[in-house]
């Protein structure tokens, strides 16, 4: 059965982290208030100590998600884990730190924490309401079905065209050879539409123009409809319609799911780069701390 | 070179469509992908296929493109010199050179099968797939960054001043971003600013005591009996367990807090050398009361408990209410106005204390030294009892014998009566006891002897155990601490209690009032013989003894 990872075991790990995160509240405002709060109480070194195990547990979960043979609890509760003893990171950092900043190797470290921690629960977000979206974009056809119906509508488009004029053949077939999907990164992620299509011209250099939802190819249509000439063009060119309009909605789930896909797997792109530089800056900072001791 | 391409349409094997188009290049360049000057569809037809241009032999020579091939004759190949009028084919479609009509340089004919389309995710290709960054190119950059700006080069910058300042120059990390905080202001001179290694001597090695009192060589300790240090466990105490550093510019490296002192001296009881002392937990809460140091009458000076209500005899009677009446005294020319406070408490340069009170400079005005002697005025010096006594003995012995009737006429050859020594001793007495000196200070009579006085005595400072500055408090009137407009006595200590102190003075955590810690108005540092080689405490005199 389906259970919101932030509700397992009835939030069981939220109770932990808060009971964590109270332990080290204590810790901290125990003490001693004649000299500054900082890392180097005895209290600072616990925080400081705690929040490194964390770190460490935290990263081990790359590795533990891999394992598939790991038979210590299932792989929801550790990753429920994960989110609430990730998220009471921060607060057990800044306590060790005593909200001192500066510009050192100490604070880079808060910062690169900060920086995981801020991208996991971006990954949170993600892994909880981009698949929903996914399924609604899907609309019961498949990635691989909506290929197939869009390559079948192309062929079509193509095979109506090529019974309509020059123009009309011109534009269409350009229009299918030059609708875009992805792109690079930030089109994917931003599921921008850079379709093109070559407009038809009577000097034989055709301007090209953006297409963006095959709006071009369809105000085109609708523009040429009314004066038609030859028999059953009209027809023709009411299918091509809906065959483009057809099209620009595919392209557009197309995009969408791409897109989505995108979303739910970029903040990895931050998150593990992230963790891996927090681990060298966290191995850096507790070194210089001893070096100038 | 000018190439005439005719592209005929098929459709089934039978022709559409004719079209002509001209092309100015050296070659032509065939595939399904855009951009191609001939492009052709099919599941065969690669995106850059194949390229086209004549052969040295008026052929057609073609150059396929990675893996594609074309078929002449049911044979693949990936290169081939064609010769014109030969038709190869790719895919669907073929193609071949024809004679160039004039003008034309090459002309090639290509018959399409115009059913043949390019697949969908043929066409899309790898836009179809996701574009990652590569994660774990991006996390290995990202850990040698943090390695070589977080360590490397800040451990490199502490073998080499030269490299450490190039380094700095150019903005590059050192070592100095591997401090914890900013150094306190006290500490921002070169010598230790760019100079780590001034106090953290050696790596992995806390910073020793030694590296403070290479420089701070007159520091004393909390006491100079090293057996009270090693009791107290102050002995094990570092310098830095106190003077935190690298924690903020703006705090001062000193350690405020009450909770430094009162670790020990909340429990006195606790340490064997502490025991005769009070608890001590705020000022505001639980202070002991204040025992200012006052001399008795056989001049031992003592600290006495104020509720004890303790009185100083400084050996001087000073009245303070008739020197400060208006109506009674009127300044030193007999016309101005009242004393002031001022007027014989001088505050010294620093105002910390007052400069010492002197009869030249603070009574002679008004109180003058002459002493009746008969007829004969003799003025006495001040400071000296001695001096004044053989003055007085002298004046006393020349003075005519009260009780003797002078003579109508004086015999030759004969003195006129003088007084006799035990009248000497008695206008002496009379003077000293009585009439000029006894007027300030007191006197002392001991049976058979003649009166005596001795210089007044008031200790340096009231409070030996703090150090009070009347600077930090002289925009307040002398009146709201010293109530001494209604003493009468001099006697009377006229010192503020612990109460009136704290009508401002509040606990070091209060919200209200002058929120006050320990080293306000305590040293820790003040032994006076070498535990660290020390330097004597140094004192404020509120008042010296006169001059």
């Amino acid at each position: 059965m389906y259970v919101n990872i932030l509700r397992y075991r009835h939030g069981r790990y939220l109770w932990w982290a808060l009971a964590l995160v109270a332990v080290c509240v204590g810790l901290y405002m125990s003490q001693d208030v004649a000299l500054p709060r900082g890392g180097s109480s005895w209290q600072g070194y616990v925080l400081g100590s705690v929040a490194a195990l964390l770190v460490l547990w935290l990263a081990w979960m790359g590795i533990r998600k891999r394992s598939y043979q790991a038979s210590r609890g299932t792989l929801q509760g550790w990753v429920s884990a994960h989110i609430y003893l990730g998220l009471a990171l921060p607060p057990v950092a800044l306590m060790h730190s005593a909200f001192q900043f500066g510009l050192n190797v100490h604070t880079l470290t808060l910062l690169l924490l900060l920086g995981v921690v801020l991208s996991g629960v971006y990954g949170l977000y993600a892994y909880l309401r981009l698949p929903p979206a996914m399924v609604e974009n899907r609309d019961n056809q498949s990635f691989d079905e909506r290929l197939a119906e869009l390559d079948r509508l192309d062929k079509l488009g193509l095979e109506l065209a090529a019974d309509c004029d020059e123009s009309v053949q011109a534009l269409v077939s350009s229009a299918i050879e030059r609708s875009a999907i992805g792109g690079g990164l930030l089109d994917q992620l931003l599921a921008r539409d850079r379709s093109q299509v070559l407009l038809p011209a009577d000097d034989g250099v055709r301007p090209l123009a953006g297409n963006p939802g095959q709006r071009r190819v369809i105000d085109f249509l609708v523009a040429k409809l009314p004066d038609t000439s030859k028999p059953g063009e009209a027809e023709r060119l009411r299918a091509l319609l809906a065959v483009s309009s057809r099209r620009g909605e595919l392209l557009q789930r197309l995009r969408r799911e791409l897109a989505l896909q995108s979303r739910l797997r970029i903040w990895l792109a931050f998150h593990v780069p992230l963790t891996v530089a927090l681990l060298g800056a966290l191995a850096v900072h507790v070194l210089t701390v001893f070096f100038y001791w | 070179m000018l190439i005439l391409l005719r592209k005929i349409r098929l459709r089934h094997q039978s022709q559409i469509d004719q079209n002509d188009v001209e092309y100015q290049a050296e070659r032509l360049r065939v595939g399904s992908g855009q951009g191609q000057d001939l492009q052709l569809f099919g599941d065969e037809v690669g995106r850059a296929h194949c390229t086209l241009e004549p052969s040295s032999e008026g052929g057609l020579r073609v150059r396929c493109h990675g893996q594609h091939q074309v078929t002449v004759a049911d044979q693949d190949v990936a290169q081939v010199d064609l010769p014109a009028n030969e038709w190869l084919r790719i895919g669907p479609h073929q193609l071949a050179r024809i004679e160039a009509p004039p003008g034309f340089d090459l002309a090639i004919e290509v018959r399409i099968d115009s059913t043949a389309t390019e697949s969908v995710k043929e066409r899309l290709g790898d836009a179809l797939s996701l574009r990652m960054p590569r994660i774990r190119m991006l996390s290995y950059a990202l850990l040698a960054a943090v390695l070589i700006l977080g360590f490397a080069l800040p451990l490199s910058s502490t073998f080499s001043e030269g490299w450490r300042n190039t380094l700095s120059r150019v903005g590059a990390p050192t070592n100095r971003h591997w401090a914890t905080g900013e150094l306190s202001r006290a500490h921002r001179m070169p010598a230790i600013a760019e100079n780590c290694s001034a106090c953290h001597e050696k790596p992995f090695r806390r910073v020793r005591n030694q590296a403070c009192l290479s420089c701070h060589t007159g520091m004393s300790h909390h006491t100079d009996d090293p057996d009270l240090l090693a009791l107290t466990g102050l002995d094990e105490q570092r310098c830095a367990s106190c003077h935190i550093e690298h924690e903020s510019p703006r705090r001062a490296l000193i350690a405020e807090h009450v909770g430094l002192c009162v670790d020990c001296h909340a429990r006195p009881e606790r340490f064997a050398a502490m025991t005769e002392l009070a608890p001590v937990r705020d000022f505001e809460r639980a202070h002991p009361e204040f025992r200012p140091q006052v001399f008795d009458r056989d001049g031992t000076l003592q600290r006495i408990a104020q509720s004890e209500t303790p009185r100083t005899y400084s050996g001087l009677i000073f009245p303070h209410d008739v020197h400060l009446d208006a109506d009674v005294v009127h300044g030193p020319d007999g016309a101005g106005a009242a004393l002031t406070c001022a007027g014989c408490h001088e505050p010294e340069r620093d105002r910390v204390g007052f400069r010492p009170l002197s009869f030249e400079r603070h009574c002679r005005g008004c109180h003058d030294l002459d002493a009746v002697l008969g007829d004969a005025v003799v003025e006495l010096p001040h400071g000296d009892l001695d001096a004044a006594r053989s003055l007085l003995e002298q004046a006393a012995a020349d003075m005519p014998a009260p009780d003797v009737e002078a003579p109508a006429r004086r015999r030759p050859g004969f003195e006129a009566p003088r007084g006799e020594q035990d009248q000497v001793e008695a206008v002496v007495d009379r003077v000293i006891g009585v009439q000029v000196c006894a007027r300030c200070h007191e006197v002392t009579r001991t049976p058979g002897e003649v009166a005596s006085l001795s210089a007044p005595r008031w200790p340096q400072r009231r409070f030996s155990r703090a150090l009070f500055s009347h600077a930090s408090h002289q925009w307040t009137s002398c009146e709201s601490c010293h109530n001494v407009s209604d003493s009468a006595d001099a006697s009377e200590l006229l010192m503020p209690d612990i109460a009136d102190c704290r009508s401002c003075h509040t606990g070091a955590n209060a919200r209200t009032g002058v929120a006050s810690t320990c080293v306000d108005c305590h040293q820790f540092h003040r032994g006076h013989t070498a535990t660290f080689g020390a330097v004597p405490m140094p004192d404020h005199p509120l008042m010296s003894a006169g001059d």
